[in-house]
């Protein structure tokens, strides 16, 4: 696992499920049905909007919580981390300042922040989770960076990143009643510092 | 105050359960000066305030092994000690709140809390007390346990 996985492995357990984007590298289908059977509480859903597919994992019975699943099989790999396969290159983390193979906290809000003015218009739903990620690494990283440091490390990014906040606002209202407006507003106030 | 804390020094074999008990049944309080803050994680105020500081409340039960986690801190300051704590509040994006929604709280030490003599005693009655007035689910049943 890739990507977001590296967030929730950089933030505090108590909000680390909210890091909620899950990449997996898969060799084919029969490894995708042997993960849906060992997660019996998880039903995988297909979604198809536009010419994109989302992949959501919902929790069923229990906390409406989704999961985005990105599932990469094995025939779409490009270059090689695992002997002989191909990784999409939007998926690898490049050349990241790493403890050990875990990217730190520095070079993952720089990468989000970087992320967030480039989703495409219909993927608000993913940008909203970059807010809330950044938040998360901002306030709750487990290596003790303070806000006020990752906030002087990231000019750029942050002003960047300012511009998108509003759409964000909306699609955590249009889809979660505004679930998340107090994250949101405090990661204004750092966005603004 | 000083007439609170001789009658509880009358008292002998305190316990936790006598000791609370009995600060219970007095009425006197000191009166705290406290500035309430809602800050994203309390946790980054405390590694940015290099001063001394004295935890009490839910992060002081949280430490002493109850079964809880903390949200609400509550720090007693010495009084020179109160401007630079808030400062660093403010640079980890803290604001001003009301004291239901405030999550970190400072208050200014009362000098009867540095006794000379059994000043053990006197902070860990502050402590109980505090540990009642949050209002905490776990604190609360562990106090009232007889």
């Amino acid at each position: 696992m890739i990507g977001g996985w590296a967030v929730y492995e950089q933030v505090d357990p108590l909000v680390a499920q909210q890091s909620r984007d899950v990449d997996l590298i898969i060799h084919d289908k029969n490894t995708l049905w042997a993960f849906n059977s060992q997660l019996p509480h998880w039903g995988l859903q297909w979604r198809r909007k536009g010419r994109n597919t989302f992949n959501d994992c919902h929790l069923i019975g229990g906390d409406p919580m989704k999961i985005f699943v990105d599932i990469f099989k094995a025939s779409d790999f490009k270059e090689s981390l695992l002997g002989g396969s191909r990784v999409p290159k939007q998926s690898l983390v490049k050349a990241p300042p790493t403890l050990d193979w875990l990217p730190d906290v520095d070079f993952l809000v720089k990468e989000k922040l970087k992320t967030i003015p480039r989703r495409q218009r219909d993927v608000e739903e993913k940008r909203l989770k970059d807010f809330i990620d950044v938040y998360n690494l901002t306030f709750y990283n487990k290596q003790d960076k303070s806000a006020r440091e990752l906030a002087e490390a990231n000019p750029d990014g942050r002003e960047m990143a300012l511009q998108y906040l509003d759409a964000a606002r909306h699609q955590d209202n249009a889809s979660r009643g505004g679930l998340y407006q107090v994250q949101l507003d405090r990661i204004e106030a750092w966005l603004r510092a | 105050m000083a007439r609170a804390y001789k009658r509880v020094r009358s008292l002998t074999d305190l316990d936790d359960q006598r000791l609370f008990r009995h600060l219970l049944s007095i009425k006197e309080r000191p009166h705290w000066t406290t500035l309430h803050f809602s800050i994203p994680n309390p946790r980054q105020w405390n590694n940015s305030y290099e001063g001394p500081r004295w935890f009490s409340g839910e992060v002081a039960a949280e430490v002493e092994g109850y079964n809880l986690v903390a949200h609400r801190w509550l720090v007693y300051l010495l009084p020179d000690d109160m401007e630079p704590a808030v400062q660093a509040a403010k640079d980890e994006f803290a604001k001003m709140a009301a004291p239901s929604s405030a999550n970190l709280i400072l208050r200014v030490t009362d000098p009867w809390m540095d006794l000379p003599e059994d000043s053990d005693l006197v902070q860990r009655g502050q402590r109980l007390l505090d540990y009642w007035a949050s209002r905490h689910i776990q604190l609360t049943a562990e106090l009232m346990h007889d």
